[in-house]
């Protein structure tokens, strides 16, 4: 990469204070901030260059190291890691005795040498997170060699800025995922997707508790963003919406499900047995007593949904029995049921 | 797993679903982009960020999130205000469906 005069880039004096650099620096946003000019390509590369000497000279570490070695202040940031990672003293006049020391040759090798040893301390660039590089300048679009090279291979997706090498806890990650009764009933094992952008696909075996209802959240612990300089991982948070029962045969009230039973009017009249479905698709036997009415209620006890967070409890399971009519009799049965009017039923 | 088909009976196989929404709480898509929820609380009541509501929860998508990022550095970068930012936003919005429409257009 080509040296750039970071001052004359901004267009503003050696002795400018920090006040009079960010200024300059938006005043440079204000006309060529790729957010004000949407498919500028022109814009974009002037954007970079002030971008780029403001987050230089907006540190002062940084503008001091620049100030003293032009150009050469990059290899100084990747030898003052690898120094004080190494205990050994990382100052300026240190990095230019170095330089004295071992010629022009050797500091490049040294310094790619360094590069390889920090796959994660690329970090250096703080003003933008790896969404907002996307955002300005595209996925795709080679970012200028200042971008690549201070994030290159560095774990910033951690979508927000940091200036701080402290450990920190990677940020939770939150899905809706869609629920079925059937699911809900007893609980159930599935597997799942997850699709994030810039990342491969990572499928997990997700235990969905019996009882979960619209909004429940399901925590898979330590499944978020990665945690940032050894700290722990985030959590990834599924949110429930339930769908519809497909058969439309049960009504969800509370722990309690309801399902309409059809039963032959015979059976109320006289009682019998009818089969009562689950969602698991089990059929409870149900009895009928004689003289049961068109509507009533049954209730089964424990056949209902899962209570969440309460094992082996669970709601009940309503029966609500409708009558059968035949649409069309028999000669024989019609006769019957007429003698069955005459003797006084209705 | 319809019961209309016995042999699903105890079943309970893992099925395959594919995931495909992001969906964020308002404290946390603030803590992600790095702006304070009440801004963020107040873009979304001004319809800046489009928003959805579950159970009286405010989510905010992969696209609310990158217009909250913009929101965040036309702050930081250009140092636009909250009526600046509201303004700029709303006349961004304008011209992007004007280059469509344009886009749309066939060439007399």
């Amino acid at each position: 990469m080509e040296f750039q005069d970071y001052y004359a880039i901004l267009g503003v004096p050696k002795s400018a204070t920090e006040k009079e650099i960010k200024a300059a620096y938006r005043k440079k946003a204000r006309q060529y901030h790729p957010d004000l000019n949407p498919n500028d390509q022109e814009a974009v590369e002037k954007f970079k260059q002030a971008a780029e000497a403001n987050e230089v000279l907006s540190d002062p570490e940084k503008r001091k190291a620049y100030d003293a070695l032009g150009e050469q202040w990059r290899d100084y940031e990747q030898w003052k890691k690898a120094a004080e990672a190494a205990g050994q003293p990382s100052g300026i006049e240190d990095f230019q005795r170095v330089l004295r020391g071992y010629g022009a040759g050797a500091r490049g090798g040294q310094s790619s040498a360094y590069e390889g040893g920090f796959p994660g301390g690329g970090g250096t660039y703080t003003t933008y997170s790896q969404e907002d590089l996307e955002d300005l300048f595209g996925g795709d679009n080679p970012f200028s060699d200042f971008f690549q090279s201070s994030f290159g291979g560095s774990g910033a997706r951690s979508g927000r800025r940091s200036t701080s090498s402290a450990p920190r806890r990677g940020r939770d990650y939150e899905y809706e995922i869609e629920v079925t009764l059937q699911q809900a009933y007893r609980g159930a094992t599935t597997q799942l997707t997850f699709a994030r952008q810039g990342e491969p696909d990572r499928t997990l075996e997700v235990t969905i508790p019996g009882g979960v209802t619209d909004g429940s959240r399901i925590r898979l612990a330590g499944q978020g963003a990665p945690g940032i300089n050894g700290g722990p991982n985030g959590d990834l948070f599924l949110i429930v919406t339930m769908v519809p029962d497909r058969s439309h045969q049960f009504t969800r009230e509370g722990d309690d499900l309801r399902v309409k039973v059809n039963v032959p009017f015979t059976d109320f009249l006289l009682g019998g047995s009818v089969q009562v479905p689950t969602p698991d698709g089990r059929r409870l036997e149900l009895t009928i007593p004689a003289g049961t009415q068109d509507g009533r209620v049954f209730r089964l006890r424990g056949q209902g949904i899962a209570k969440l967070g309460k094992k082996d409890q669970r709601g009940d399971l309503l029966a609500e029995v409708h009558a059968e009519l035949p649409k069309s009799l028999t000669p024989a049965q019609r006769e019957a049921i007429e003698r069955f009017r005459a003797e006084g039923g209705r | 797993m319809s019961m209309n088909h016995p042999e699903t009976q105890g079943r309970r196989d893992a099925e395959r679903v594919v995931v495909y929404t992001e969906h964020y709480r308002i404290a946390v898509a603030a803590e992600t982009v790095g702006l304070p929820e009440r801004q963020v609380r107040r873009f979304v009541r001004i319809g800046l960020v489009p928003s959805t509501t579950r159970e009286r929860e405010a989510y905010i998508d992969a696209e609310g999130l990158a217009r909250l990022r913009k929101i965040r550095r036309l702050s930081e970068d250009v140092g636009l205000n909250a009526v600046g930012i509201e303004v700029v936003m709303r006349l961004l919005d304008q011209i992007d469906e004007l280059q469509q429409q344009v886009a749309r257009q066939p060439r007399s």
